[in-house]
């Protein structure tokens, strides 16, 4: 192995095996958050040892190079990303409006009868 | 219209930054002898809320500028609390008719219909601009594409609905999407809607004031994005 590789590839494969340890454990949520990032780091430790197989997986899927095969997959990574921050943002969004709501519904005031 | 019936419907106006107008149209409003009138101040930096106090009607503010949409789910909840039978959402901005509200309650009243919606184009326009028309043509049909509901009119926020139908028809877009979120409701609770002519009567204020055309691609984004986030 090389030196980048002892490097990234025993940090990746203990990440993956701490979420790969608790991917049983807690909220349904939890667990699918969990069970990916064990993919992803396993995914990236695999990739980084063989680096043969990024490229091998690409052709299979009809693109040239495995750096491209990684390039697109960052892109959908990232609007995935966004999109999971978009919603949390909303849920955010959404339980704040709820607490105003409260205090503006138990706060009411009735005005005076002469404008 | 029947004094009963004045008694048992609730104004409900959404309010933001509306000092300058809003004063004029409580007034206009409450000569029409609606009395149980509700201003919701969406957290707005002039003085709406002391404006709305000075007149007989219940004033609930928010801390925070969330939207119109949510003004108007505040002020329908409190309605409810208040056991309103019939609901009416009406502009702050003077640009409805409040002599108009009888024709809008009528069809909810009489049980024609669970929601009456006010149609400008079935109603008149006095001074729209024309890009505000062509936005407002779009929405009617991005509204038959994405929701299979056929009105004239989407955008309009002179509405009528019955106690059950308000229950039923919780907004949840905050902002201007709300509107189309409203549409989308009648459809997926099978909700009865018949569509009302109302005049809108556009001033360089209210225009300036109002939405950017711009805006429009916003409102789709956030009905969209907000219908796959549950």
């Amino acid at each position: 192995m090389t030196g980048f590789q002892w490097a990234t590839i025993p940090p990746l494969l203990l990440l993956a095996l701490l979420d790969g340890s608790r991917v049983m454990i807690g909220h349904p949520s939890f667990r699918r958050d969990r069970l990916l990032r064990f993919v992803v780091w396993l995914a990236a430790a695999v990739a980084i040892y063989n680096p043969g197989l990024p490229s091998w997986v690409a052709n299979q899927l009809g693109i040239d190079r495995g750096a491209d095969l990684v390039l697109y997959a960052f892109a959908l990574a990232f609007l995935a990303v966004s999109f999971h921050f978009y919603a949390q943002g909303v849920k955010l969004q959404r339980q704040l409006t709820q607490v105003v709501r409260h205090v503006a519904i138990s706060e009411a005031e009735k005005g005076g009868g002469t404008p | 219209m029947a004094p009963d019936l004045r008694r048992s419907a609730w104004i409900v106006i959404a309010a933001y930054n509306e000092q300058p107008r809003l004063g004029d149209t409580l007034a206009r409003l409450l000569a029409t002898g609606y009395a149980n009138v509700v201003v919701v101040d969406d957290g707005s930096r002039d003085d709406t809320a002391a404006v709305a106090l000075r007149h007989p009607v219940w004033v609930l503010r928010h801390l925070l500028n969330l939207g119109q949409g949510a003004a108007l789910q505040t002020g329908i909840a409190f309605a409810l609390k208040q056991r309103a039978d019939y609901i009416v959402t009406f502009d702050a901005d003077g640009q409805h008719d409040p002599t108009e509200i009888d024709r809008v309650l009528v069809p909810v009243a009489s049980g024609e219909a669970d929601v009456a919606l006010g149609s400008r184009f079935l109603g008149a326009t006095v001074n729209m601009p024309f890009a505000r028309k062509l936005v407002l043509k779009g929405g009617i049909v991005f509204t038959r594409v994405v929701s299979n509901v056929r009105v004239t009119d989407t955008h309009n926020g002179f509405r009528a609905f019955t106690r059950a139908a308000a229950e039923k028809v919780k907004i949840s877009q905050n902002r201007m999407a709300h509107a189309s979120e409203i549409l989308d409701r009648i459809r997926e609770h099978g909700l009865r809607y018949v569509e009302v002519p109302v005049t809108i009567r556009y001033s360089a204020d209210t225009t300036a004031k109002g939405q950017s055309s711009w805006n429009a691609v916003r409102i789709v984004f956030d009905f969209l994005l907000g219908r796959a986030i549950r």
